[in-house]
């Protein structure tokens, strides 16, 4: 494939390719992503959908919000069981409302600790204005328009996080 | 203590340039292509095993495997370790960069935060080199990233002690021994004879060209493992993101083979390798073709017998053109024994 035939505009997400040069040889060169460039918008669609859908079950009492970032991570019940060191059969437990009900503090840390987040977002939704952070087209918009944001900071306590509003004065 | 002078450059694959870098760093001039061309990097697996709940396939050989593979060719040796205990490692692990000394370690991909978070998954395979620290924070040079970048201390910990498959278990590397003078010649032929039996002689069904068969005689079979269309989508997607975006410089690694063996052409005065190079090329095109398939599929919502088996009949073509290369390779190689 010639370089030319690769270049994709997409300063987001940059690879490495391999390709002929224009005097022959074969080397890298530095272009945007080809699927970040031209479908990025179907795939913040289906992670989109995929997390709206799990949401409404979250809301309803269908999932546990372990099964819902589960999902949203695309680990598996084996992946996560592996990671937390939890038996798979009480992850499987966990996803429901029922088995989520009983678990134990312990259990929950190891979960959050994997989601990367922290334990209080297991029992709490934050929504926001306009929830469009997935979309990095949009993130210029949102520094440039929000009148205030959503910030989450460590405690020295590891099952406790402050949230906090912040204004924007500018 | 801040940084080591390391020179940062962005690379196709996170293994086969963290090699690359750390070995340039040590004075051995070598390319990344030549990294992965040397370790037999080349190869196909299509797996699919009843614990699995979707099929999945590899364009590269096994995570870890290059960097053995190019030690043994080259003389290159590597001071390896895996931890039980994060403490000692991170101990370890600063003690060497206060030596001066990068030290690349295995990560889980998903907590390495410089990278936005749309675009991070679990992926426990993940490469980097850590080239200095500062409080609480580490600077990496990251294949995939186009600058030096800094992580804080939790979040590569984190990464090097995920668990789960193929767990980093805080695994580290970095070169001991770097000969002054590496035998080119006999390194590349043992590259070459690698990617040979990569590709024709592992006698299991899945792996090499009969993998690329296989997946084509399979793909037709992927709906009836999909919860529903988003999911079957993503997966078709993902095809394209295995070839092109992965981390393979394009072509599902066939272009950065192409590369290594035209530089191997030049190193070996050997023609024939140079005309080889130019129908990798080609054949990595191909697999292009796979990809862009893939994602109109994917993106028009046609998950039709049809045109799945147009997917397939692409790839059986790549099949056939690559047991043809890869027989005429190790034909070349037997006449120049």
């Amino acid at each position: 494939m010639k370089e030319k035939d690769l270049v994709i505009d997409c300063p987001h997400h940059q690879v490495v390719l391999y390709a002929e040069k224009g005097d022959g040889t074969f080397g890298p060169f530095q272009t945007g992503s080809y699927m970040a460039g031209v479908n990025i918008s179907e795939h913040f669609r289906i992670t989109g959908n995929l997390s709206k859908t799990l949401l409404e079950q979250l809301k309803s009492g269908k999932i546990s919000p372990v099964y819902f970032f589960m999902m949203v991570e695309g680990l598996t019940v084996g992946e996560l069981a592996g990671r937390t060191g939890i038996a798979g059969y009480r992850v499987k437990k966990h996803l429901t409302i029922k088995g989520f009900r009983k678990m134990r503090v312990s259990s929950l840390k190891k979960y959050a600790d994997i989601f990367n987040i922290p334990v209080a977002n297991l029992f709490q939704i934050i929504s926001t204005i306009e929830d469009r952070n997935w979309d990095m087209g949009y993130q210029g918009e949102i520094d440039k328009s929000k009148t205030g944001s959503i910030s989450q900071v460590k405690t020295g306590n590891p099952f406790v996080i402050e949230t906090k509003v912040i204004r924007n004065e500018r | 203590m801040s940084q080591i002078p390391f020179r940062h450059i962005m690379a196709a694959h996170c293994e086969s340039g963290t090699v690359a870098a750390l070995v340039n760093h040590h004075g051995m001039e070598i390319s990344e292509p030549m990294v992965f061309g040397i370790a037999s990097g080349i190869f196909f697996a299509y797996l699919k095993t009843p614990v699995m709940d979707f099929p999945m396939f590899a364009v590269r050989s096994m995570p870890g495997n290059l960097r053995t593979k190019f030690s043994e060719r080259t003389g290159v040796k590597f001071k390896t370790k895996n931890y039980r205990n994060p403490e000692k490692a991170e101990r370890e692990l600063n003690e060497l960069l206060d030596k001066g000394q990068p030290v690349a370690v295995q990560v889980d991909f998903f907590y390495m935060n410089y990278f936005p978070a749309w675009y991070r998954i679990h992926v426990n395979v993940h490469f980097i080199t850590v080239i200095g620290r500062e409080g609480d924070k580490y600077f990496v040079s990251d294949s995939y990233h186009p600058q030096i970048a800094e992580i804080d201390r939790e979040s590569l910990t984190k990464g090097r002690f995920a668990g789960g498959s193929m767990a980093p278990k805080g695994f580290m590397f970095y070169p001991v021994y770097v000969p002054e003078k590496l035998d080119y010649q006999k390194a590349i032929n043992a590259g070459l004879k690698g990617g040979v039996y990569n590709m024709l002689k592992i006698p299991l069904p899945f792996i090499g060209i009969k993998g690329i068969r296989r997946f084509a005689d399979k793909i037709t079979e992927w709906p009836k493992y999909a919860r529903d269309e988003d999911f079957l989508a993503d997966k078709v997607f993902r095809i394209t993101i295995f070839l092109e975006d992965q981390g393979t410089g394009g072509g599902g690694f066939r272009f950065l083979y192409a590369s290594f063996l035209q530089e191997a052409a030049k190193i070996m005065n050997n023609p024939k390798l140079d005309e080889m190079s130019k129908e990798m090329m080609s054949i990595g095109d191909g697999w292009r073709d796979v990809s862009l398939a893939s994602a109109k599929v994917a993106k028009q919502r046609d998950f039709s017998r049809e045109r799945l088996v147009e997917i397939g009949d692409l790839l059986r073509q790549r099949a056939d053109a690559e047991e043809s290369f890869f027989k005429r390779l190790g034909k070349e190689l037997s006449n120049h024994k």
